[in-house]
């Protein structure tokens, strides 16, 4: 090392008291740290290292500000001191500025290339942001530095295998078990890590494509692994992959007797008796949940007899094995027909009847597979050496109207019947000719069995029927709670939500210590905008102290926030809704972070298939469900915040007003005037609203105090925990105190500029969630108010890719090109969309979106083709039509997408037709409670202030399907808007 | 049943997480449910219905403490309500008791039961074979009382020698850890680099222990279930 810089040199004394910065920094003894630090800088106020420490000091002590200036201010003093740069990476890393903390490290090892402390701290952080080739190389040169340590050489290989050198992975293994002396199984303490690490190589041998030898070295290391079920798995896999059926199927029988009701053993057996090609084995072992491969094979119209016959011989030999097996009296269910199927059905229902299983109705529901033509998947030779994709199984009919259809929907309802009608005239099972008669069936029998039959009505629409064999239900067993909440559950599909509320919250009370009916009643009351009681309800299950709302953001309750955003937005409440919202995604983040302390522990334990998993679990974290629900709430709130602003053009037909750039002067003054009317009301509203927020502020300040005055309670370990109080080794963040909201309405979110904060949602939604259609629909609204052609091009074909006949895209593809056309390019105007912004390009608010550029309409007339077919605009929209009326296709959800489009494109002519379409939908396929109020909603759109005749006779027949629907009850308009918001 | 108990992923931890805020009052955040998944990977498995929805779930971990003898712990069990009289938790229970033996050469399990919950107490007692050890005053936050319950693993024949010096090993990083455990990690989970000839000379071997202890110090952070 060089000699110390002269600006840098402390005498003893002070020497000595850096030190100990260091050292109580360490220990979290922030405050006396910090006057250590004083007094150095007391005699040399300039000495950089003690400036930057103090500045950590005082991060730790959640001074933000003095921190930074602090460090900032070590740094500029003594710029060539590695502890300096560390302490700014380390800085940047408290704020999880993850980009900027490597840049400081980077710079830190300029000046001290072989510190391991900031090696390991930078390696962690590229393998935190997936810096994939810095990350191998920084693990290269820790491995350089020190190779007699184990995790160097396990995180240098796992950074081969991250970064798709398998092989790479692979020799380092091999090269540190060389080193290795002795033989580690004999030291139990070395067993379980060693044999991770034999897994391990095993998945990097077959993620090199090397299977036989990833088969040979599983053979060789069976006496060192531990975990034989994950041993035994893999053995399978690599069986099927290299076609040797025969072996497969007894390691699949191995496995199935350890736990007979996993499918991915199924799936195995499966793989291996039909002897499927080790391309379609590879496809079936990823299938999912309770998918099989003989559903994949029976919705490609593939599973002939003999392949049925296999099977069926396959599973009459595990039911014998696994007497009472679920699974192999399950299976079957999926492929068999006919009297057959009739037969099996017969008896598992029976069987669950007797027990008074009550999952029996959701289980049946997944027999009701999508029926009719196969669909074949990329049929015939592929890219894939002309062998055939295994595809996937049909999807479950959902659909009320269909399911009434559904021939299996039907056997199942006449077995329900016949039973009933059996057990009530001879309380016994129905029995065959020339059969005996079965014993007696207790009462509780009967029971379940009209509760499965009330299942199966309320699937198939006949709510007010579910609702009435329910009641039998419960005449007979008035004290099952079960009973009390599935009618709570068929008056929510009625419409009826405080009532439906009224029921799950008095079935929870047969239950109070039961949290999952506490949930129950918590989200059924919030349905019923009852937010208050359903905030008491669910407090009953948080921790007693502080507030229960800080108590479940803490624990992540994600379900429960979103539930109440909605709820709030349905109140008229945006900002607390996105409050609540951005606070699901603070949990995401959260996840993100969580991440980071394993990327050096999982070297050591050596647990590193799960920690591979987990570096994947965590790059689609912005896939799950909770995340994009919260994503598409905000959006949705951004739009609808820019569609309301004075001024503004109102977005488009398909999700907004309807579109005014086609109108009459006439019908634009009609439109104008509604809104100033509304405007007015709107006001009067906003008033009243001001005064109940006040409230609220006023609630939680106080809620606040309380727990700030309760906080040396609460201090019990990471939310309740197992364990109360005491041993509590979780201190900060949590315990203390939360932090005093500055914002509890969300008022500063509603004065965002609404169209850039969508636009960051949906590019993040889109990046992370392409794989669902909702997320290209978000894309497109947010594009078209921008006035970006290009992405709301992308976006549609994004989305069409996924669903090509899907209503809502074909919509919005109308709706992309109407505009387009409604306002041509013009020569002198800047682009709109990809071109550079400067400043010109944004839309002036009151003409719409601005003219595509001449650039833009060309790559619009190129897609045209593609994406409107042949017939141009008027062949799209009749195209819609089509799809909207098919028999096979259409849905009330289609039609009004279908009216949508009529309505923007032929406004005088096509508005008839538009009504026409929706009101015959009335009685076919996707009529919900939501589905109606949308319709009625959409036509109210279509036919304008003059029209609403039309709207009360589509309300009138709505109410009339659903006469307890509260939505339709009154003739407001805006309680339809607010309750199918 | 359309309904699959396997061993669960990474993947699964998020459902994991939402049914148990569902089901029980005792709640951890994610980290807790990473830490268990990431140090015992084959003691966790869940119950999956055929939309993908996580029903049930065992959460569980080995008990590190090197005075007593290796055994599992059940940290979470949970079923949602409509999916009970399966047998679900009785699969659960028996797949996640079968990998604590045959992964960690667990000698017994154990798990803590609220006295009024019956029908969990049933499970374990009747049903699983698990008796009473001991009963813990005002172990709930509530201020219930628990059964500490245990169920011993039958002993294979072969007696494993090396036990004697697992322990000592880690009675010995013990030892150093002790008064390292203290020592909690830097904001960010990083010490700060020591200069040249600070530190770094011992690193070697007690670099594994440190960074352990500091990770376990930090991991613990989520977790309610720790015993100290």
């Amino acid at each position: 090392m060089a000699s110390i810089p002269d600006n840098r040199k402390l005498p003893k004394r002070e020497a000595d008291l850096f030190k100990s910065i260091l050292k109580l920094y360490e220990r979290k003894e922030y405050k006396k740290g910090l006057k250590a630090a004083e007094a150095v800088l007391k005699k040399f106020p300039t000495h950089g290292e003690t400036l930057a420490m103090k500045g950590l000091t005082l991060n730790a002590l959640g001074k933000k500000e003095e921190a930074h200036d602090h460090v900032r201010r070590g740094l500029r003093a003594d710029l060539r001191s590695h502890v300096c740069w560390h302490v700014y990476g380390l800085l940047h890393r408290s704020e999880r500025n993850y980009a900027e903390a490597i840049k400081s490290y980077l710079n830190a090892l300029k000046h001290e290339p072989e510190n391991l402390q900031i090696l390991k701290d930078l390696a962690a952080l590229q393998i935190q942001i997936r810096e994939v080739k810095g990350f191998v190389e920084t693990r290269r040169k820790l491995l350089g530095l020190k190779s007699n340590l184990q995790q160097n050489w396990t995180a240098y290989a796992v950074a081969n295998h991250v970064a798709g050198n398998a092989e790479t992975t692979v020799q380092a293994i091999d090269a540190f078990v060389k080193t290795l002396k002795g033989d580690r199984y004999q030291r139990a303490d070395e067993r379980y890590p060693h044999s991770e690490l034999l897994l391990y190589k095993n998945l990097a041998l077959s993620d090199a494509g090397m299977t036989q030898e990833a088969l040979d070295h599983l053979e060789e290391c069976s006496d060192k692994v531990m975990d034989k079920l994950g041993w035994t798995k893999k053995k399978g896999e690599l069986l099927l992959a290299l076609g040797r059926h025969e072996d497969a199927e007894k390691i699949y029988r191995e496995l199935l007797d350890r736990g007979d009701e996993d499918y991915t053993f199924h799936r195995g057996l499966q793989c291996a008796v039909l002897k499927l090609p080790p391309k379609q084995c590879e496809e079936a072992l990823k299938l999912r949940a309770c998918e099989l491969p003989s559903g994949a094979l029976r919705a490609a119209g593939k599973l002939g007899e003999a392949e049925v016959e296999t099977l069926t011989k396959l599973y009459r030999g595990l039911r014998e094995r696994f007497e009472g097996s679920p699974a192999a009296a399950r299976i079957p269910l999926t492929f068999l027909e006919g009297e057959e199927l009739r037969s099996s059905l017969d008896a598992y229902m029976r069987r669950y009847l007797r027990k008074g299983v009550p999952s029996l109705g959701t289980d049946l529901s997944s027999v009701f597979e999508k029926q009719g033509a196969p669909t074949s998947v990329a049929a015939g030779g592929d890219a894939d050496g002309g062998e055939e994709k295994l595809g996937r199984p049909s999807p479950v009919v959902t659909d009320a109207f269909d399911l009434r259809n559904h021939p299996v929907q039907q056997m199942v309802m006449d077995l329900t019947k016949s039973f009933v009608e059996s057990l009530r005239s001879t309380g016994r099972f129905p029995t065959a000719e020339g059969e005996k008669d079965g014993d007696k069936e207790p009462e509780e029998t009967l029971a379940w069995t009209l509760f499965l039959r009330a299942q199966l009505e309320e699937r198939t629409g006949f709510l007010q029927e579910a609702y009435d064999t329910l009641e039998e239900c419960a005449a007979l067993q008035p004290t099952m709670l079960d009973f009390l909440q599935r009618k709570g559950r068929v008056l929510r599909k009625m419409g009826a939500l405080t009532r439906a509320a009224e029921a799950v919250d008095s079935a929870r009370m047969l239950d109070k210590a039961d949290r999952y009916m506490n949930s129950k009643a918590t989200k059924y009351l919030l349905r019923a905008g009852q937010i208050p009681k359903a905030e008491q309800t669910i407090a009953i299950f948080t921790r007693h102290e502080g507030d229960p709302q800080h108590n479940l953001f803490e624990m992540q309750c994600s379900w429960f926030e979103l539930e109440w955003a909605e709820a709030q937005i349905r109140a008229g409440k945006p900002g607390l809704a996105m409050k609540k919202a951005l606070a699901v995604h603070t949990h995401f983040e959260d996840f993100v972070e969580d991440q980071f302390d394993f990327h050096t522990y999982c070297m050591r334990k050596v647990t590193l298939r799960s920690y591979l998993g987990m570096l994947r679990m965590v790059d689609d974290l912005r896939s799950q469900k909770s995340y994009r629900r919260a994503s598409a709430l905000l959006v949705r709130a951004y739009l609808r915040l820019h569609d309301e602003r004075p001024g503004s053009a109102g977005g488009g037909g398909a999700a907004g007003l309807p579109d005014m750039t086609n109108m009459t002067a006439a019908e634009k003054k009609r439109v104008k005037a509604k809104a100033r009317r509304d405007a007015k009301k709107k006001a009067a509203e906003q008033e009243l609203e001001k005064q109940q927020m006040l409230d609220e502020a006023a609630r939680q300040s106080a809620l606040a105090k309380e727990t700030a005055n309760g906080s040396s309670k609460t201090d019990d370990g990471g939310g309740g925990g197992e364990k109360k109080g005491g041993h509590n080794k979780r201190r900060g963040r949590a315990a203390a105190a939360p932090p005093v909201d500055p914002d509890p309405l969300g008022l500063t979110l509603l004065e965002k500029d609404p169209l850039p904060e969508a636009a960051r949602l949906v590019a993040l939604l889109s990046a992370h969630a392409g794989a669902y259609v909702e997320t290209h629909l978000l894309a497109f609204d947010v594009a078209m108010r921008r006035g970006k052609y290009l992405l709301a091009a992308r976006a549609v074909i994004r989305g069409r890719a996924l669903e090509p006949r899907n209503p809502e895209l074909l919509l919005r593809t109308i709706q992309l090109y109407h505009e387009a056309q409604a306002t041509p390019p013009s020569p002198g105007q800047p682009a709109a969309s990809c071109a550079p912004a400067d400043g010109s390009s944004t839309p002036s608010p009151t003409t719409g979106p601005a003219p595509p550029s001449p650039l833009v309409a060309r790559v619009l007339a190129e897609e045209a083709e593609g994406l409107l077919g042949t017939g141009g605009l008027a062949g799209a929209v009749a195209e819609l039509v089509r799809l909207a009326e098919d028999a096979e296709t259409g849905s009330l959800g289609a039609r009004v997408c279908a009216a949508k489009a009529l309505s923007l494109t032929a406004a005088e002519q096509g508005r008839e037709q538009a009504v026409r379409i929706v009101r015959e939908g009335l009685d076919g396929r996707g009529v919900t409670v939501p589905g109606c109020a949308n319709a009625v909603e959409a036509v109210r759109g279509v036919v304008g202030e003059d029209g609403s005749a039309a709207v009360e006779a589509l309300r009138e027949v709505c109410g009339n399907t659903f006469p307890n629907a509260e939505v339709f009850k009154s003739s407001s308009a805006q309680e339809v808007v607010a309750s199918s918001g | 049943m359309a309904l699959s108990i396997r061993q669960a992923t990474v993947d699964d931890l998020i459902q994991m997480q939402t049914a148990n805020l569902w089901c029980l009052p005792e709640n951890y955040q994610m980290k807790y449910y990473l830490y268990h998944v990431l140090s015992w990977p084959q003691l966790l498995f869940v119950a999956e219905d055929h939309k993908g929805k996580i029903v049930g779930y065992v959460l569980a971990k080995m008990e590190e403490d090197a005075n007593v003898p290796p055994h599992g712990h059940i940290t979470s069990l949970a079923v949602l309500r409509t999916h009970r009289k399966r047998g679900i938790a009785t699969r659960l229970m028996r797949c996640s008791q079968l990998c604590m033996q045959e992964s960690f050469e667990a000698r017994y399990v154990s798990l803590h039961v609220r006295e009024s919950n019956r029908a969990a107490f049933h499970l374990y007692k009747t049903t699983l074979g698990y008796q009473i050890n001991d009963v813990e005053k005002g172990y709930y936050a509530d201020g219930e009382d628990a059964y500490d319950m245990r169920l011993p693993f039958p002993q294979k024949g072969q007696s494993y020698g090396a036990m004697t010096p697992l322990k000592q090993v880690v009675a010995v990083k013990r030892k150093e850890e002790a008064p390292k455990a203290s020592a909690p990690v830097a904001a960010g989970g990083a010490a700060v680099a020591a200069r040249e000839g600070e530190g770094q000379g011992g690193e070697g071997g007690a670099e594994g222990v440190e960074e352990i202890a500091s990770s376990m110090g930090e991991l613990s952070v989520g977790a309610g279930a720790e015993k100290a």
